[in-house]
């Protein structure tokens, strides 16, 4: 199992008293699979990648990453929410950046990145900066650093959750042939269900503040997944399953904020 | 992205040829005495123009640069380098930043006997003055501009496995660059101000020195042809600087200098 989460926790130390973000999670991702992780915005899914990332340390409990990793090459790679990109580097080096620990020249750094940028349509912008970029060529470069890390496992931050609709679609479709093509683990959190069931092997519901893990689903479907098997009765299912067991969180949450 | 880059310029020229002709007409020999220590401006730059010509005010300007640069040259990248440690690391910045904020407000002039008489008499006690001056303006933006860029950033390059050396020159000083100019234009202007306040005593050369000179031989127009050699080094500072920003912040929209 490459991520293998047992009894993890997390309490933060508030101001008056402690904010307890994450309460006993236990679960495992295996290799090669597409875990989408849906909860209650606030529940603490950044958190909670955070700590599989090893920025952060659980109060309890423990998360193990278990992959093979070469020299240099890390084992996770964290996708980050507003794409993460170094403002002063030209996407180019951004990317190269994913290869920061690996024994490379320069040179071939820069080349493996304009390789990656050359695939995923973004051979003409190697040297621009990312404010020259659209919001959606901004976090497909950040998607890039973290596929040429080379990592195993992909941790992905809501990383669509800033983009208009269709380029929330296309960079789905580009994120799930990158996968395919190197069927890396990937743990995706997101708070759009639908985004879920069209991305994941497997939905991992969360619950509200503090985070406890309400459900593991299978999506039921094939891939590629068509526009068919989306609007289909199973995807629906699913679907609907996903939310009832939301609706009474985001519910709770919003009343919570009021 | 195309910049306005000269819009200021016609406003900012309309202005100083109202002021100037008002000037002008006012400093007539008939409005009596004020006219001594108020020249016109024809008059002011006619000498401007006579002293460039014939070497002398060049030479002083030249030995006042040179000071400043001198001094500028070493106090950067002390400057900078502290400045961006102390941004980047809290436990750094609670301690120097007092120091920081103590030192800044110790007027350098009157320390200057201080420096005469550690350094002697000469070049090397005027060009630490022009250092330690422009050390503090440079050292504290260094460190506001660390201290500003974003957590997030830190974060990427902690998780990407970067080093501590390669995250102070590929995160802490690009990050804080935007403010690092702002620093440096403030310390070689501070340094011009410095420079020619100690030539107007401690030295006999530069332009605070002719300055001085002009004074005491009651040569008006050549103590404003000299306060005009430095106000136009400080729209060079402005300039050179304004420069390398656009040379070498292109990452950011807009302007910071």
């Amino acid at each position: 199992m490459p991520v293998r989460l047992r009894g993890v926790a997390k309490v933060f130390s508030g101001n008056d008293e402690p904010i307890a973000a994450i309460a006993d999670l236990t679960f495992d991702v295996p290799d090669g699979e597409f875990a989408c992780l849906v909860g209650p915005s606030g529940c603490g899914k950044t958190t909670l990648l955070r700590i599989v990332a090893g920025l952060e340390r659980p109060s309890g409990g423990t998360a193990e990453v278990d992959t093979p990793s070469g020299p240099g090459r890390p084992r996770t790679a964290m996708v980050f929410q507003d794409h993460g990109l170094f403002p002063w580097m030209t996407v180019a080096e951004n990317v190269a950046f994913g290869l920061e620990r690996r024994a490379m020249s320069r040179d071939e750094k820069r080349r493996t990145a304009d390789a990656f940028l050359a695939r995923i349509g973004l051979r003409d912008f190697g040297r621009r900066f990312p404010h020259e970029l659209s919001a959606g060529m901004r976090q497909r470069a950040g998607i890039a650093r973290a596929f040429v890390s080379d990592a195993p496992v992909l941790l992905m931050d809501e990383p669509f959750g800033a983009l208009d609709a269709q380029t929330r679609r296309l960079l789905q479709e580009e994120l799930l042939a990158l996968w395919t093509a190197s069927r890396k683990t990937v743990l995706f959190v997101t708070h759009d269900i639908e985004e879920a069931v069209r991305l994941g092997d497997r939905i991992l519901v969360l619950s509200g503040r503090p985070a406890r893990l309400r459900a593991s689903m299978t999506v039921p479907l094939g891939r590629p997944r068509g526009d068919e098997a989306l609007a289909g009765a199973e995807a629906l299912a699913i679907r609907r399953g996903v939310w009832d067991l939301l609706r009474d969180e985001a519910r709770r949450e919003l009343e919570a904020a009021r | 992205m195309k910049r306005p880059r000269f819009s200021g310029v016609p406003a900012l020229a309309a202005a100083l040829a109202a002021g100037g002709i008002a000037w002008e007409l006012s400093a007539r020999p008939s409005s009596g005495g004020a006219a001594l220590f108020f020249p016109a401006p024809s008059v002011i730059l006619a000498a401007f123009f006579r002293r460039i010509a014939d070497g002398s005010l060049a030479a002083a300007g030249a030995a006042t640069a040179l000071r400043v640069l001198a001094g500028v040259a070493i106090a950067a990248p002390v400057a900078i380098a502290l400045g961006a440690l102390a941004g980047w690391s809290p436990a750094v910045r609670r301690t120097l930043d007092p120091a920081l904020a103590a030192g800044h407000a110790i007027p350098k002039v009157a320390a200057l006997p201080l420096f005469l008489v550690v350094l002697g008499i000469g070049e090397s006690a005027r060009v630490a003055l022009v250092a330690v001056s422009a050390f503090f303006p440079l050292a504290i933006n260094t460190m506001a501009g660390a201290a500003e860029i974003s957590p997030v950033h830190f974060e990427v390059a902690r998780h990407y496995g970067a080093s501590r050396t390669r995250t102070f020159f590929r995160v802490v000083l690009p990050g804080a660059l935007p403010l690092i100019l702002v620093g440096l234009r403030l310390a070689l202007t501070i340094g011009l101000v410095i420079a020619i306040a100690l030539e107007l005593v401690a030295a006999n050369d530069g332009l605070g020195s002719w300055i001085w000179r002009a004074w005491q031989t009651f040569s008006i127009d050549d103590l404003w042809a000299g306060l005009l050699a430095a106000s136009l080094f400080g729209i060079a500072i402005q300039a050179a600087v304004a420069f390398a920003s656009r040379r070498l912040v292109r990452w950011r929209p807009g302007r910071s200098v």
